[in-house]
């Protein structure tokens, strides 16, 4: 009995859907006059709604009643799929907040001493950049783009001339190889593809290589203005109507172009489209924590939600690399930016400035290979974090011409996020300022305390957990920010101050980490931090035994607080262990078939289990099995036409075999790119593929870092200690320094 | 348009159909650099010198000295890339001079067998030529009933004896017998089908004056039988040659006394070349399977395999021609544009290609059935798909013929 009504229900939902549609519909014919005088009159309302729940005196329990409320619906809002309950968190978040922040402002800085005024305040200015951050960042990536791309429709021949730059300083040839060939293999029609390398280090076996096989190859007479530089030599002696600019580390599939330049033929004011920065390798975190595809890298949030968010805003930046842009747009600018370090998202602005489009696509149509150790990493990020204080000063996205409101935040928050190196510290650091010296930062009791602070905490967390989710888990944004923020907080603050100081560094990858060791002087930052939240623990615990017991609730509160800071301090040490790397080709892993020729004739049908630039490591079935240092031919199918590798096996057990290609022709090597790392599918399928957020669990994975963090430090004190004049010998090599001052 | 799987999957992703996608596939010229590896990393793809051959037809015909030598275990890296026959077959080769072959390697048995056939089919061609065309105008008195696969090839070496067993092996007759029977004096199909190469043959049946039938053999195996040729010296040779040209019904006779019915299927694994036992043969064949490799060589002579299979069409009811690249090496872009241009030349005669597989020569050398051992070997699976084929038509064939 209950089919009809099912059917009926069915059947209805459309019709509401449809009766909706066409309300909206009559709604947009109205007279743009109206429509605008409705909007802002909604947001008018809005405003002052928000307003007075903003400002609304409540006291204890009402403001627990209302907090307990709004968890609850927040609790709701979260199992609703869709955007609209996303846009409803946000704003039941953002009324916390605010009203957390108002009554901060109002009710609690009644500073009694000047330690308590310094303390005080610091706080309250780190509070306010985190609300500006988090409101611009609820604006930037709540309603993702996900552009698709634009299919090309029009006769291979009417495709317009690419021009790809790869440019190159210090980096291997061993590594650029493979972007070269796979450049070079993209499937856009020959005549129109133009492939150079642009190489700064200007080194003959780069320009043999390119002359072997038929890519351009050009240099300069100076390194004047680093990358950006190299890029602007370039552009004067080429022609091609656009230009693909891929790191010397970036592979392209052999999609790229027919993915990515759909939109370009679309839209003719498109200056940009970015793709994401996909990385085959682990970062010094997912390599240190041990991480790697599970949860989701420092770079994941940026390219799967902020840049898929600012795509809404047209404000995506440039990031220097896997993207192309149109020449004459570009030369309109004036080429790349040479006035800051960042000279990719510089010139994102400066095109956007101009009125062009930036798009970003956010399928990882290259793959790269990650900074290698943790020092190399902090470099890399000290230099996008000077580079982005120095446009914030020269070149303020909130002042001058060109740009829609909702560029300016984008810009901005990209900026701010850099700058989060000091208030973290303070965050860090604030409950010890009660613990350890007495002060009363916080002038207010400590269950309003309470009252206030633990739903911004809760709903902001949620709220991000649900938009981030896939691509950032709870608790490792701090993680990741205490490892650099006593790192950038220095260059950005010098920036912000004289933009003109400072360097370019490259950040060079490909090496590999022989030996396991604990990176001292790269944790010496997160070590103190981590002892000094300990001496406030055991202050904590010692007060809460023996002190006043009226101030019970508040010693927890900043106990808990402490705890908190202890984890996220421990897991940024755990970080700095370095773990050794076995190989230093990274291998990716792919399942592709291949056949296995034995020296009597035998071939065996497998599947790859992973591959490297240098061999590959595969399956094989039931009841076969191969030797070590037995020598093989490995052969992977292109069409009907076979790629043979010769090969050796350097590794058997039971089924699994690695095997090592003996030196390859210049054929076979490019045949083999484009088998393996050209294919289009390989990055696109692990894209993304990270396990939600459950911030539960992402605690405890957090926590649990911490542990192994305590302990690492604890062995290597003990080694230290134990192998003191080994280890002063040792003292690893750190922070490489600038290569290129201007 | 086909695609590659990745465009494939990653159009899914966003919805979007990998038919809009163009392959452009650009190949691309590299000026390679001098190898400066120490071992050789591709045997290099020129033809390799062919060393002037020392074994005589007469030491090929000799069982038991070729059973005793060694089948080359290491297989032949790749097939020998370009069998050097410059001027195809209407020259008489000198005779080559013995000895000068590479210190330390014995000539492969390929080898040798392509000389040798060579030599044979240079000889026996201004011979037969005139039995040839005598003959073709001779009709048969009364042929058998079984469904005839010829198998024929203008060159040596491209495998006829393999394929031709391997058929014995793969064709399945539910009601019926299959019988292989070798008429190429190398006497080579007993061996390829694991029985003795001393069994003896229509050689010496013809020598006692005994019917054929008695030294049919069963495979070990397998439900085929074969009728080796058996081992025959230069006399006995000239004998049999002598009688198939003198005897015009003789050839049919001694099949009939096989007593073959219309269930049947008889394998004839010819010798290389216009042979006295060509037009014969061809004559009373249902299904002529003609045998090339993709190599410049073979294709030079495959005007010659064409001429031979051209007057075939005229008969009623036609015999079917196909034709088989056999030995296709994949790896390499000259064997397939070999593939393409003979594809284009032979058309829809073309009934498939059988991969380079040097599993193939293992299972000769160790005695072994590949069908059995390595089944999914790429000339396995390529043989198999041949057999089918063929089955399938015979039964067809079969069928049609059966009614009136």
């Amino acid at each position: 009995m209950t089919a009809p009504l099912d059917q009926a229900s069915a059947v209805q939902a459309p019709n509401t859907v449809a009766r909706l549609n066409v309300w909206l519909e009559r709604f947009g014919q109205w007279p743009a006059p109206v429509l605008r005088a409705l909007k802002i009159g909604a947001g008018l309302i809005g405003a002052l709604l928000l307003v007075a729940v903003v400002t609304a005196p409540l006291e204890l329990e009402r403001q627990f009643a209302f907090a307990a409320l709004c968890f609850a619906g927040l609790l709701i809002l979260r199992k609703l799929p869709g955007r609209l309950p996303v846009l409803a968190m946000v704003v039941l978040s953002l009324v916390a907040t605010l009203r957390y922040v108002y009554w901060r402002v109002t009710d609690t800085l009644g500073f009694d001493s000047w330690l308590d005024i310094v303390f005080g305040y610091g706080l309250v200015a780190a509070e306010f950049y985190a609300l500006v951050v988090l409101a611009f960042g609820y604006m930037q990536t709540a309603w993702p783009l996900q552009r698709k791309p634009k299919i090309l429709t029009q006769d291979p021949k009417d495709w317009p001339t690419v021009d790809v730059f790869i440019p190159t300083y210090n980096e291997a040839l061993s590594i650029v190889k493979l972007t070269i060939f796979a450049a070079q293999a993209i499937d856009w029609p020959r005549d129109k593809l133009r492939v150079h390398v642009l190489d700064d280090g200007r080194r003959d076996d780069f320009r043999e290589f390119c002359r072997q096989i038929g890519v351009n190859y050009i240099v300069r007479a100076d390194n004047v203005h680093a990358k950006a530089g190299n890029l602007n030599e370039a552009l004067k002696v080429t022609d091609g109507e656009y230009i693909a600019i891929f790191d010397a580390d970036h592979v392209p599939t052999r999609s790229f172009l027919q993915v990515a330049m759909g939109w370009f033929l679309k839209d003719p004011k498109l200056a940009l489209l970015q793709t994401p920065h996909f990385f085959f390798s682990p970062d010094p975190f997912e390599k240190n924590l041990d991480t790697f595809r599970s949860v989701p890298n420092e770079g994941e949030l940026f390219y799967g939600l902020v840049q898929d968010g600012n795509d809404l805003w047209n404000a995506t930046f440039f990031c220097g690399s896997c993207a192309v842009i149109r020449r004459s747009h570009l030369l309109e600018v004036g080429g790349v930016a040479i006035e800051t370090v960042t000279e990719d998202a510089h010139t994102a602005l400066k095109l956007n400035r101009k009125g062009y489009n930036t798009a970003y696509l956010a399928i990882p149509q290259a793959a790269g290979l990650a900074t290698e150790s943790l020092s190399r990493h902090i470099s890399q990020r000290i230099r996008w974090a000077r580079g982005m204080a120095q446009i914030f000063r020269t070149d303020n996205p909130f002042i001058g011409k060109g740009l829609s409101f909702g560029q300016r935040v984008c810009y901005v928050n990209a900026m701010l996020h850099f700058f989060y190196g000091l208030p973290r510290l303070v965050f860090l650091t604030a409950p010890l300022a009660y613990l350890i010296f007495g002060a009363q930062i916080f002038h207010a009791s400590a269950l309003m305390i309470t009252a206030y602070v633990l739903p911004h905490i809760f709903h902001a967390s949620l709220t991000n957990s649900r938009i981030q989710g896939r691509f950032r888990h709870s608790f490792w944004n701090e993680v990741y920010e205490s490892v650099l923020a006593w790192y950038i907080m220095r260059p950005v603050l010098v920036a912000l101050i004289n933009p003109k100081l400072g360097g370019f560094n490259v950040t060079d990858k490909g090496g590999i980490i022989d030996k396991e060791y604990f990176d001292w002087e790269l944790a010496r930052p997160y070590i103190i931090l981590l002892t000094l939240n300990l001496i406030g623990m055991v202050f904590g615990v010692v007060q809460l035994i023996w002190g006043d017991p009226a101030a019970a609730i508040t010693i927890i509160i900043n106990l808990a607080w402490t705890i908190y800071n202890v984890i996220i301090t421990s897991a940024a040490v755990a970080v700095a262990s370095e773990t050794r790397q076995v190989r230093s080709e990274p291998r990716v892993r792919a399942e592709l078939p291949i056949q296995v020729q034995t020296a009597d004739g035998t071939t065996i049908d497998c599947t790859t289990v992973d591959f490297s630039q240098k061999g590959v490591g595969f399956k094989l079935p039931e009841g076969q099995s191969l030797h070590k240092g037995q020598d093989i031919q490995v052969i992977l199918m292109r069409k009907q036409q076979a790629c043979v590798l010769p090969a050796t096996v350097v590794f058997s057990r039971g089924a699994m075999v690695g095997v090592q290609f003996k030196p390859l022709t210049l054929r076979q090597q490019s045949d083999f790119v484009r088998l393996t790392f050209s294919r289009a599918d390989t990055w696109a399928a692990t894209w993304g593929g990270s396990k939600p957020d459950t911030p539960l669990s992402a605690l405890h994975d957090v926590s649990r870092i911490g542990v192994r963090g305590i302990m690492d430090l604890a062995q290597a004190t003990l080694s230290a200690l134990r192998h003191r004049r080994y280890k002063r010998k040792q003292a690893p090599t750190h922070l490489e320094p600038s290569l290129d001052s201007q | 348009m086909s695609h590659a799987d990745d465009i494939g999957n990653l159009f899914t992703r966003f919805g979007a159909s990998a038919d809009s996608y163009k392959e452009i596939d650009t190949e691309f010229e590299y000026l390679e650099p001098a190898l400066t590896v120490a071992e050789p990393i591709t045997p290099a793809a020129a033809p390799e010198p062919v060393a002037p051959v020392a074994a005589t037809l007469a030491a090929l015909k000799l069982p038991p000295t070729l059973a005793s030598v060694p089948a080359p275990v290491q297989a032949p890296a790749p097939a020998p890339a370009v069998v050097a026959v410059p001027a195809p077959v209407k020259r008489i080769p000198p005779a080559p001079e013995p000895a000068a072959q590479p210190a330390g390697a014995p000539l492969s048995l390929r080898e040798q067998l392509e000389a040798a056939a060579r030599l044979r089919h240079a000889t026996a061609q201004g011979l037969n030529q005139g039995a040839l065309e005598h003959a073709m105008h001779k009709p048969a008195p009364t042929r058998p009933q079984a469904s005839i696969i010829a198998v024929v090839s203008a060159k040596g070496g491209v495998g006829k004896t393999t394929f031709a067993a391997a058929l014995a092996k793969l064709l399945e007759r539910p009601h019926g017998r299959v019988v292989a029977l070798d008429l190429d004096p190398q006497n080579s199909l007993a061996s390829q089908l694991m029985l003795p190469r001393t069994a003896p043959g229509l050689s010496q049946a013809t020598d006692s004056d005994e019917p054929w039938s008695i030294h049919c053999h069963p495979v070990p195996d397998s439900t085929a039988e074969c009728l080796p040729f058996g081992h025959a010296d230069a006399t006995q040779l000239r004998s049999l040659e002598q009688r198939l040209a003198n005897q015009p019904g003789w050839l049919l006779q001694q099949l009939a006394t096989l007593a073959l019915t219309p269930a049947d299927v008889l394998i004839i694994d010819l010798p290389t070349g216009a042979t006295p036992w060509l037009a014969p043969v061809l004559e009373m064949a249902d299904q002529v399977v003609a045998l090339t490799l993709p190599t410049p060589a073979a294709y030079r002579v495959l005007d010659e395999l064409q001429a031979w299979l051209a007057p075939l069409h005229q008969r009623s009811p036609a015999p079917r021609c196909g034709y088989l690249i056999n030995k296709v090496d994949p790896t390499r872009a000259l064997d397939l544009d070999m593939c393409q241009v003979l594809r284009q030349r032979i058309g829809r005669e073309l009934l498939g290609m059988v991969r380079l597989d040097h599993s193939l020569d293992e299972a000769q050398a160790f005695e072994f059935d590949p069908f059995v051992k390595v089944p999914d070997s790429p000339a396995c699976q390529d043989l198999r798909d041949v057999a089918h084929a063929l089955g399938a038509h015979l039964a067809h064939h079969h069928q049609q013929s059966g009614t009136p």
